[in-house]
């Protein structure tokens, strides 16, 4: 783990709206996975690896109630996210779905599996699954002051083990079966495409620094004189008219008036 | 006409389809994501309405969200610039997301739905308060209030609903807003800000208002009807802030939270009284229609009815922001054409019971069966869940996602509230009466039928409920009743029959099936998780019967 993911890693523990924040967060990760896993079933034909699915999807979806319901107890408390505006923004890599792979009940219609077949799937949950091991161990340690919330990772850890575990020994036997070099191409890509998905998302997130800072510039600069002009003015109260008393298709149309 | 209505980005993300003018679906994207109040994109909600309703997105008509983006952008922009230099912080925070996505809005809903942009409408968000409120309603001609927090402009709105016209007639603007008062008592008590301010209302059932004074100095009432706030004198008022998750004080030994909730709650009736008396001025007329977040207070609904100008009071299911996704729809259906009126019905405009994979519990043979078991297992003092077609739209939970439990002997509540909730106790319970003998146990104002068939109003209850049911009152007193017809839901209406011939009250103390910080159950998962945290005995899900062991 990098010191930079050691800091955020502290950081997001310690404050309780972004712990809240990140727990609901992986809460959807999990749920999605889950998911996907129970879809990859479909198709995944190896009889062995079939039966780790079906526990593997049992467990993710039980991680993601965890972390909900440490979540809904937290926010019960009345600890709100702030920032809800920021919710949903199209730039958030966490919901960067696509809406067309989702049915009625957001379930995904096309299983991971069916797009990348069986051997990279594997590979592809086995490079997943050793990296949330390591995640999930580095949290265990940024929350000595919350014993709840460390029960719940230590928890999940163990079964984080076991994913790691069965799908190692599913990809050492298709190594021992002559598909020693698809297994080594598969870890690689799913390697390479982990890479691609964390310079993507350290791209994201410093466009979005760089705008809060550029933000604060215009603040002091475009901002100032208008603020200095109506400092110490009290908004207008009583009764005004609406700008449209009815709707219309012209008004409608409007995103303002 | 086929409309789809949508907010987000708010609190409550939710979507809402009409075809001419009758409600097909609506539902709040939490039920599916599970995350209370959650914002997002309504992603999930909007499929499920396009499923209930069959169509693909490109077979809309319309689709309407419930705000003008670039207003709101406007008043943010404006209130940050009103508070230089000290806004420079929260200039980044607050306008940051705005160049995101929020400003292009129509681009957003596009691209989510595959509609064309220019099938993309907005509405003002206190218009669709108001269009939710009256389109709803059984009234042909009546007066519309609005009061909630502002998005764009508008945060107290007054409007005239006659026949299928809606006209807007008057607005209040932010900062002279109610519903943020409400937001900023609720932030200063620290019960999560605006999500908090149900929990607001409820704790002030348990004080007395003997800070109104202090309170009610934030807010100056005016000659013309309008009024007047200073919040900086209101984090005044209720100082020292008290810091989420620590001691709240509500009991006997110490209520001072609760008495600074119940003044709270005290001004804001106060203000409301006076905005409904200006309202009747201009809208002569005897029936009112109430939306915005304030209207989800069944206590001040009870007294806007009790001592206000008016004879008849509506609210609807979901009154606030998730609501606004309805009323978005319909004020467009209503602008563009003019359908004939069509009063909501009920409130069971969600998803039917998703049945979980894993097949348990007995199957009944008929819906006989069902009610006499309930009823068999809540006479002898058992609590049990209810989950069966399609859930309710809106907070309250009238049946088809229901905890019941016999409210014939004290402590149900408290028991309710500690080992099947497992939420404070000092927030109430609901009660279902059959609505023909309502009369016989409460005292329901003869003009607020229509509210409590939504459970939007409390009232007293008679004397002799106080012995025969007496966990129907709660700590202030008050019952919060929920009138079953029997035309628009049998079943519970049999029920509650069936109760009352086995123990002479036909009374069942209800709460919506969830427990703390959960959003209420979706289908037979989410019922069964809480089956097994709780102490709940039996859970019904449409046919089958489950037990705890």
């Amino acid at each position: 783990m990098s010191l930079l993911e050691f800091s955020r890693a502290r950081a997001a523990w310690a404050d309780p709206v972004r712990k809240l924040k990140t727990l609901e967060s992986f809460a959807r990760t999990e749920e999605d996975g889950g998911r996907d896993i129970a879809a990859a079933l479909k198709v995944v034909r190896d009889p062995e690896a079939r039966k780790h699915l079906e526990r593997h999807a049992k467990d993710e979806i039980r991680h993601a109630n965890l972390f909900r319901g440490r979540a809904a107890e937290l926010r019960a408390e009345g600890i709100a996210s702030k920032d809800t505006e920021e919710a949903g923004r199209a730039y958030d890599l966490t919901h960067g779905k696509l809406a067309d792979q989702t049915n009625a009940h957001g379930f995904l219609r096309v299983a991971l599996a069916d797009e990348m077949g069986e051997i990279a799937y594997i590979a592809m949950l086995n490079v997943a699954e050793k990296r949330a091991a390591a995640m999930f161990r580095s949290n265990i340690r940024h929350l000595s002051h919350d014993d709840t919330t460390r029960a719940i990772f230590e928890s999940i850890l163990k079964d984080e083990h076991y994913h790691v575990a069965w799908t190692s020994t599913i990809l050492q036997r298709w190594k021992k079966e002559g598909r020693g070099a698809e297994v080594k191409r598969a870890l690689s890509l799913a390697k390479g495409s982990r890479f691609f998905g964390a310079w993507k998302r350290l791209g994201a997130r410093s466009a979005a620094g760089f705008s809060r800072v550029a933000l604060v510039v215009i603040y002091f600069t475009l901002i100032m004189p208008f603020g200095l002009a109506v400092r110490g003015r009290k908004a207008k109260g009583g009764w005004t008219a609406p700008l449209a008393p009815r709707a219309d298709l012209a008004r409608l149309r409007s995103q303002y008036g | 006409m086929r409309i789809l209505g949508l907010t987000a980005f708010n609190r409550d993300a939710a979507a809402a389809i009409v075809d001419n003018g009758v409600t097909i679906a609506a539902a709040a994207e939490e039920r599916f994501t599970r995350v209370k109040h959650d914002a997002a994109f309504p992603r999930r909600a909007v499929r499920f309405c396009l499923g209930q309703a069959g169509i693909s997105a490109q077979e809309l008509d319309w689709v309407v969200f419930a705000e003008k983006p670039s207003k709101r952008f406007e008043r943010l922009l404006a209130e940050e610039i009103r508070a230089f230099p000290k806004s420079w912080l929260s200039f980044p925070r607050v306008l940051f997301p705005w160049f995101g996505d929020r400003l292009w809005v129509r681009g957003r809903v596009s691209e989510e739905l595959g509609v064309p942009p220019e099938k993309v409408l907005f509405s003002e968000s206190q218009r669709a308060r108001a269009a939710n409120a009256y389109y709803n309603s059984p009234f042909d001609d009546a007066a519309v209030l609005v009061a909630d927090e502002a998005l764009e402009w508008a945060a107290t709105t007054l409007a005239h609903g006659k026949g299928n016209d809606l006209e807007i007639l008057a607005e209040i603007s932010h900062p002279n807003s109610l519903g943020l008062l409400a937001a900023t008592a609720s932030e200063r008590l620290g019960l999560g800000g605006a999500e908090g301010i149900g929990r607001l209302f409820a704790l002030a059932g348990c004080g007395e208002p003997r800070f109104a004074k202090e309170v009610g100095s934030v807010l100056k009432l005016e000659s013309d009807g309008s009024y007047e706030i200073d919040p900086a004198l209101l984090e005044r008022a209720i100082s020292p802030a008290r810091e989420p998750g620590g001691p709240l004080l509500w009991t006997d030994a110490d209520r001072r939270h609760a008495d600074l909730a119940a003044s709270v709650v005290r001004v804001l009736g106060d203000a409301l009284l006076h905005v409904a008396r200006e309202l009747h001025r201009r809208v002569p007329v005897d029936d009112l229609c109430f939306g915005g977040t304030l209207a989800g207070s069944a206590d001040l609904n009870a007294r806007i009815i009790a001592e206000g100008p008016f004879k008849r009071l509506f609210v609807p299911p979901a009154p606030g922001d998730a609501g606004s996704a309805l009323g978005a729809a319909l004020a467009a259906t209503y602008g563009l054409e003019k359908p004939a009126r069509k009063p909501l019905p009920h409130a069971f405009l969600g998803e039917d019971v998703l049945e979980a994979e894993t097949v348990s519990g007995q199957r009944a043979a008929n819906d006989g069966e069902i009610v006499e078991r309930l009823a068999g297992t809540l006479a002898q003092g058992k609590t049990a869940g209810w989950v069966r077609g399609r859930f309710e739209w809106g907070a309250r939970a009238l049946g088809h996602r229901t905890i019941l439990a016999s409210p014939l002997r004290e402590g149900v509540r408290e028991y309710v509230a500690a080992s099947v909730k497992r939420r404070e106790p000092f927030l109430p319970l609901c009660c279902a009466v059959p609505a023909e003998r309502a009369s016989e146990f409460f005292d329901v104002p003869a003009g607020a039928a229509s509210a409590s068939r939504f459970l939007q109003l409390s009232t007293a209850p008679k004397n002799g409920t106080k012995s025969s049911a007496p966990a129907v009152l709660h700590v202030d007193q008050r019952a919060r009743p929920h009138l079953v017809d029997r035309e628009t839901d049998p079943l519970f209406h049999a029920l509650l029959v069936r109760f009352g011939e086995q123990t002479g009250v036909p009374i069942l103390l209800t709460t919506s099936l969830n427990q703390r910080g959960d959003p209420i159950a979706r289908g037979e998962t989410d019922a069964l998780a809480v089956l097994q945290r709780s102490q709940l005995d039996l859970l019904v899900v449409q046919d089958r019967i489950h037990t705890r062991s």
